[in-house]
């Protein structure tokens, strides 16, 4: 991936002076049908950024299979259309509104292909954009820039991919040269970024995601949706949840924990884990000897798991915490009843972005509760890792954020 | 219980037999019948004394389980705590010994075999804290009782309220200078760089008689910058004019009762001439796991060092530390910290929590 020169920012500059005029309805249009065709089972997009991304990660090939496409779905259909009216009103509104020049995306490191959704949506503004990619997330970036040209090449040219090392003069460059700067990514990141951003800065910082299983949740169905929720993208996203309240006694608890390390480890024999560094894998042993030395020593804590450092690994603990966990599908599971999580959250203020619940007939009661406690995004448990593209990430709006605040 | 204790006392005393192997499973029977914690683990992996017959296959704990439960064999005598690794909220382990004097004979006889192998008495100067002042660090009880078995005067400590106090370390050295008598100073290695920074600054040099010589040890904890080892003992060398063969570097933790040391002295006393390597005494030997799979793997390749220390009769012998290093020559090569988890981005992770 090429360090953009001054002369790179200029022609992405140049070509959004095309685009200006062209209606957002019209480049919704070719925003969704360019996701759309990278869904379609036969689709060379999809199937070249599978490979690419195997190359790039540590995640298995059957969990890139499985998970890539969640990153695009968003964008298709009428999605796009929603997040307009809900954000912004009308196609009129989105019009006439004064977006940035420049949007500069520095993306999070932790899933591949967060390029395709932020790019659709600067692009829906008719603002040029520069993407700044994790590591490992490079090849999925250049193969999406390239796959908007071939349906649209007006809207490629106001793309451009870069990237830098930390200590380069080119974050510099580039962070100065922006309208808009969105980061996500480590608390310390953003805020290194905040500080070295001269124009308008939106920083998405360090989350973490719980579920939440009711008294009159059915076990069964609540662990396997629990299982899919955690093991998705080996829980590395923001979305998974890290740690699990069960109401109705530690009992029941138990029994969930049990019931979700089967399910958790059927699903790593068809979604394997992808290969641990030697620090993950330290970090995974250490949960899981801590845990167990508590048992040891007489305390309530278990834990499930096989011997598969990777395949998934529930505690069951002996108190509610929102302490996290080493990712890579270990899960803390804990009896709490939802005034406990209310005054849990209450407390300690951990930084929230998503809560799954599973509650029988008093969800609805128990989703709303947990909005009100300031959790931005609340669904049913097993939905957690397919957010729709109204999300508002860390609870603000998506499209109406990057738009430049009235004079 | 007694018996077993009695057995690595004298094994300690007079370590040239080759029972190694069955007194460490005399202890691990020992540890079994009388720490719950530890049998509750030995039989979650199927290890009973029974099923046992090899030193090299009895269950080592991890660190973790110093820092959630004690691992005692009875009441304790004294409790030592570790200093902790990162600045974080991470638990300390706690180091709980039904019988003190294991540690001590321990300690004691391996700085005469590594430290003082020539020399009956010696001047002592520390920057590391007196015991009565740390009661809790188990490295200022091995100085002191360093003191108390090879001290020619009482030791002189350059440190007070946790704070060095490099003016009275130079005042011990003017002395050795001025009388001749060699001087043997104990010092953490970050202590050991900010004197030489402070001494660099005051255009201070030294030149200690022959036969002085400094053990540091704590890698670079507390460092003010990184130094290589060659670097430490080039500074050694033209600060102190202690030679490389008087230079030892010393490798403990706090779970343990004995300790690793540089062989130079050991080797000069010796009539050896080999380089400088990392030796146990006797009573405690490493074993090599494969990071993965925590099977001992082939000497010369690297892994987690897991210890087994027979003096940690009364604790938990068998130890698997979060230590990387690999057996040359017989010898344990210290390679450094098991890396740690990566950050990953906007996810946060223990990794993260733990050095928020």
């Amino acid at each position: 991936m090429p360090e953009p020169p001054p002369a790179e920012l200029a022609r992405i500059r140049e070509a959004r002076q095309r685009i200006r005029q062209r209606e957002p309805r019209q480049i919704a249009g070719v925003l969704s049908r360019l996701a759309e065709q990278w869904l379609l089972p036969s689709s060379p997009w999809m199937h070249r950024a599978v490979t690419v991304v195997e190359n790039e990660t540590s995640f298995s090939r059957p969990m890139i299979e499985a998970m890539l496409p969640r990153m695009i779905e968003p964008l298709a259909g009428d999605a796009i259309e929603r997040l307009v009216q809900r954000e912004i009103g009308s196609w009129e509104s989105l019009q006439r509104a004064s977006a940035p020049e420049l949007i500069l995306h520095v993306l999070p490191s932790n899933l591949p292909a967060h390029a395709a959704i932020p790019s659709a949506l600067s692009l829906l503004l008719r603002s040029a954009v520069l993407l700044k990619p994790g590591r490992a997330d490079r090849g999925f970036t250049e193969l999406w820039v390239e796959s908007i040209g071939e349906l649209d090449r007006d809207l490629a040219d106001c793309v451009a991919a870069v990237y830098w090392r930390g200590g380069d003069g080119t974050a510099d460059e580039l962070l100065e040269a922006a309208d808009l700067v969105v980061a996500a990514g480590g608390d310390r990141a953003i805020e290194d970024l905040r500080r070295r951003t001269t124009g308008r800065f939106i920083g998405h910082g360090h989350r973490l995601s719980f579920a939440v299983v009711g008294a009159d949740a059915d076990l069964d169905r609540a662990a396997q949706a629990l299982a899919e929720d955690v093991s998705a993208w080996d829980q590395l996203g923001c979305l998974s949840p890290q740690m699990c309240f069960v109401g109705g006694g530690i009992e029941r608890a138990r029994d969930l924990a049990q019931r979700a390390s089967v399910a958790m480890q059927a699903l790593a024999r068809a979604l394997p884990a992808g290969r641990l560094s030697e620090g993950e894998l330290l970090a995974v042993r250490d949960f899981r000897d801590a845990a167990r030395w508590r048992g040891f020593a007489g305390g309530g804590q278990r834990v499930f798991a096989d011997n598969d450092p990777g395949g998934g690994t529930v505690v069951l603990a002996d108190e509610a915490s929102f302490e996290p966990t080493p990712l890579h599908r270990c899960l803390r599971i804990a009896a709490a009843e939802t005034p406990d999580i209310r005054r849990l959250l209450d407390r300690d203020r951990p930084p929230v972005e998503s809560a799954g619940v599973a509650a029988g007939p008093k969800s609805a009661e128990v989703q709303e509760q947990l909005r009100d406690c300031g959790v931005p995004r609340v669904v049913g448990l097993g939905k957690m890792q397919r957010p729709a593209l109204e999300w508002r990430q860390s609870g603000r709006p998506r499209l109406a954020d990057w738009l430049a605040p009235p004079e | 219980m007694a018996g077993v204790y009695e057995r690595v006392l004298s094994f300690i005393a007079a370590p040239e037999s080759d029972d190694f192997g069955e007194i460490a499973l005399a202890v691990f029977r020992h540890q079994f019948e009388s720490c719950a914690p530890y049998r509750a683990y030995c039989e979650s992996r199927d290890a009973t004394p029974g099923l046992v017959g090899d030193w090299r296959a009895i269950p080592p704990v991890p660190i973790v389980a110093f820092k959630e439960t004690d691992l005692c064999c009875g009441e304790p005598e004294r409790v030592f705590l570790s200093t902790g690794t990162t600045a974080g909220p991470e638990k300390r382990s706690r180091h709980a010994l039904p019988m003190l004097r294991l540690y001590r004979e321990s300690a004691v006889a391996g700085l005469r075999r590594f430290l003082l192998p020539d020399i009956e008495r010696i001047d002592m100067v520390s920057l590391i804290a007196d015991a009565t002042q740390q009661p809790d660090s188990s490295l200022a009880q091995m100085v002191a009782w360093a003191g108390e078995a090879g001290a020619r005067s009482p030791i002189v400590y350059a440190v007070e309220d946790g704070q060095p106090r490099f003016d009275r370390l130079v005042e011990a050295l003017r002395h050795s200078e001025a009388t001749g008598e060699p001087l043997c100073i104990f010092t953490t290695t970050g202590a050991l760089i900010h004197f030489f920074d402070w001494t660099r600054g005051e255009r201070l040099e030294f030149r200690l008689p022959h036969g002085s010589r400094i053990m540091d040890t704590g890698g670079g904890k507390g460092a003010p910058r990184p130094v290589s080892r060659k670097g430490i003992l080039h500074a050694i060398w033209s600060t102190f004019a202690i030679p490389g063969y008087f230079a030892v570097n010393e490798y403990g933790m706090a779970e343990l009762s004995s300790q690793y040391y540089d062989s130079v002295i050991r080797d000069r006393f010796d009539g050896t001439h080999r380089k400088r390597r990392l030796l146990a005494p006797p009573w405690l030997r490493p074993l090599i796991l494969d990071l993965r799979s925590l099977e001992p793997v082939e000497d010369g390749e690297t892994g987690l060092i897991c210890h087994f220390d027979i003096a940690n009769a009364g604790t938990a012998m068998a130890i698997c530390s979060e230590d990387l290093g690999v057996i040359e020559d017989g010898a344990l090569r210290l390679i450094g910290r098991a890396p740690e988890a990566e950050l990953r981005g906007c996810s946060l992770s223990s990794a993260e929590w733990n050095v928020a």
